[in-house]
């Protein structure tokens, strides 16, 4: 596997969503993430990461936002396994099932349910943000916002030095194959995390050198020449989901939530199923991996 | 007699992922103790092509032999035994706390003894006068010794084949003399060489054949001498003969009647008198 790339970066494109202000996107992630921890209906979270799946879909995001999945999908599985038999839930927890030393509970697949699709879906919607906003972009909002200059800055290079760094890691993990390194295993991170680090360390020097040089941290007003330009299109859209989030607010505060964990029980073969799915997830998830780092 | 061939290549094809086809249609045979030469403007396809040599890269289509060993069966840890791969930035590659632990990692993946080991980390300190250095940190080394430091830790693994990718860039020019000399070396101990270069003063001095990739393809094979020789080809791929061959065929110079490619032999030639017809 040569081009191994496990965090998404910016792909460029001309969707609907890619146009949109950053701003307006800042708004939604934060938004969907209050939401989203508010509501205790799986069904409904679920609804909402089917619309976030399609809007990836619909902005040709869809292979970066797979590859950066698997890093999320290890976590996921073992939420869901610690989750069902250990809930996060005030006792008494009604068992459905015993599987040698674990006892399945109701409420533990309940809240595995809703845990795993909280982290899915705002995971999601925060990548689909990620994927579809110009890097440049997002410094010039985050000025727009009043972030100071330096911590702007930190962020955006931040996030542009990720796809660097990976792919300086795929040279470095050929590099030492050629050495015949073991390709995975505990003895194969030393001898491919060193270089990475030292790069890196050698690259940001380099970089702060350029950037002083280049008059960074004088004082005045700075210029940008990306002009990024808040549309009409933008304004109407804040104003909805402001308006939208007060709604669904008002609805979460006197529903409480939607919480059905009283009136959801799952069926005993449901719960092993998906106890023993996580199971094999988590480790299937790892032979991938090791596999895929191997070849 | 028919020559060993230790690397074979039968139509070979390689596209990247993204899309590029890097090459296409490649046929190549290498025989054993062959110092190959690979030249081509930058993106013609060479590092690609040499990749396939140590199973870095697999064809998308076609095949590559190393020693008889179908690279798509087989991992890279088992063909990196049989040709060792240098690549081009020694920092993509050390991370060991000092020289001497650097140089050791190759032979102990592959299996050696902790004595074969001591005996290689050995060997290969004193083929690249190493030795003051085996307890430094490799990154407290200037470039050209982390460079040299890269080139050892794959000696030390005593492969038959050699792949050395750009060994010259970013030497000075009596660093650059001691690749050369460091080829001169292994060709001695009956190993084969394959460089990819743009230093063509290193090619024509040693190399015993030369191949031009152009736009994915294999487009010229032969002697330095022929290959740079050869105008039409070399404008095709924008490539400029060593200037001392140039000089020489102004000039009609001539060493045992042909063009000198070096300077020892050119100074040779002009110290004999000997001239063209
Ligand atoms: N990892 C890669 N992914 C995609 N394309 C690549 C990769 N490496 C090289 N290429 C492309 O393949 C072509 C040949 O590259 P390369 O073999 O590195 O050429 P050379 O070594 O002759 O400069 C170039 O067009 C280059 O952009
Ligand atoms: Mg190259």
């Amino acid at each position: 596997m040569n081009n191994m790339q496990l965090i998404a970066n910016y792909v460029p494109g001309k969707s609907f969503f890619h146009r949109l202000h950053p701003s307006t996107k800042i708004i939604w992630v934060l938004g969907a993430l209050l939401t989203v921890f508010f509501i205790k209906d799986p069904l409904i979270i679920f609804a909402f990461l089917v619309v976030v799946l399609v809007l990836i879909k619909a902005s040709n995001t869809f292979a970066t936002y797979r590859a950066s999945l698997m890093l999320l999908l290890p976590i996921i599985f073992g939420l869901i396994f610690f989750q069902i038999v250990a809930p996060a839930f005030p006792k008494p927890w009604t068992p459905l099932a015993r599987l040698g030393p674990f006892v399945l509970y109701n409420e533990g697949v309940y809240s595995a349910l809703v845990l795993s699709l909280r982290i899915i879906s705002v995971a999601s919607f925060a990548l689909l943000f990620i994927m579809t906003t110009y890097p440049g972009d997002l410094f010039t909002t985050m000025r727009m916002w009043g972030v100071p200059y330096e911590i702007s800055f930190m962020v955006t290079t931040t996030i542009q030095l990720i796809p660097i760094l990976q792919k300086e890691m795929n040279i470095i993990l050929s590099a030492q194959r050629s050495r015949a390194m073991q390709a995975s295993g505990f003895s194969a991170l030393l001898p491919s995390i060193i270089p990475v680090f030292a790069g890196a360390i050698e690259r940001v020097r380099q970089m702060s050198m350029t950037l002083e040089s280049r008059a960074f941290g004088s004082s005045g007003k700075k210029t940008s020449i990306r002009q990024l330009k808040m549309g009409t299109l933008d304004y109407t859209l804040i104003i909805l989901t402001i308006i939208a989030l007060i709604g669904i607010f008002y609805l979460l505060w006197i529903n409480q939530g939607f919480d059905r964990s009283q009136q959801m029980i799952f069926p005993a073969p449901a719960a092993i199923i998906l106890f023993l799915g996580s199971i094999i997830g988590f480790f299937g998830i790892l032979v991938l991996f090791a596999r895929r780092i191997k070849n | 007699m028919s020559k060993n061939i230790i690397i074979k290549c039968e139509d070979l094809h390689h596209t990247y992922p993204s899309g590029v086809s890097a090459l296409q249609g490649v046929d190549l045979a290498i025989a054993e103790r062959e110092i190959v030469g690979v030249i081509g403007q930058n993106g013609s396809g060479k590092t690609t092509l040499v990749k396939h040599f140590n199973g870095l890269l697999k064809p998308t289509s076609g095949q590559v032999f190393v020693k008889g060993i179908n690279t798509r069966e087989a991992e890279i840890k088992e063909i990196s035994r049989h040709a060792g791969y240098v690549f081009q930035n020694p920092n993509h590659q050390l991370f060991a706390g000092s020289v001497r632990k650097e140089l050791e990692f190759g032979p102990a993946n592959i299996g050696m003894s902790a004595e074969e080991i001591e005996e290689r980390v050995r060997l290969a300190a004193d083929f690249f006068g190493l030795e003051e250095f085996l307890d430094e940190n490799p990154y407290r080394l200037s470039f050209p010794l982390r460079k040299t430091v890269g080139i050892a830790s794959i000696y030390a693994m005593d492969p038959e084949i050699f792949i050395l990718d750009e060994p010259t860039t970013g030497l000075d020019y009596t660093r650059a003399r001691m690749v050369a000399a460091l080829i001169k070396k292994l060709q001695d101990e009956g190993r084969t060489v394959l460089i990819v270069s743009h230093d063509m003063m290193l090619i024509a001095e040693c190399c015993t054949r030369v191949i031009v990739l152009w736009n994915s393809r294999l487009i010229g094979d032969g002697t330095p001498r022929e290959i740079f020789g050869n105008r039409e080809l070399l404008e095709k791929t924008n490539l400029a003969p060593p200037q001392i061959f140039r000089m020489a065929e102004e000039i009609g110079l001539q060493h045992n009647g042909k063009t000198p490619l070096s300077v020892d032999e050119a100074v040779e030639a002009v110290e004999r008198g000997e001239r063209a017809g």
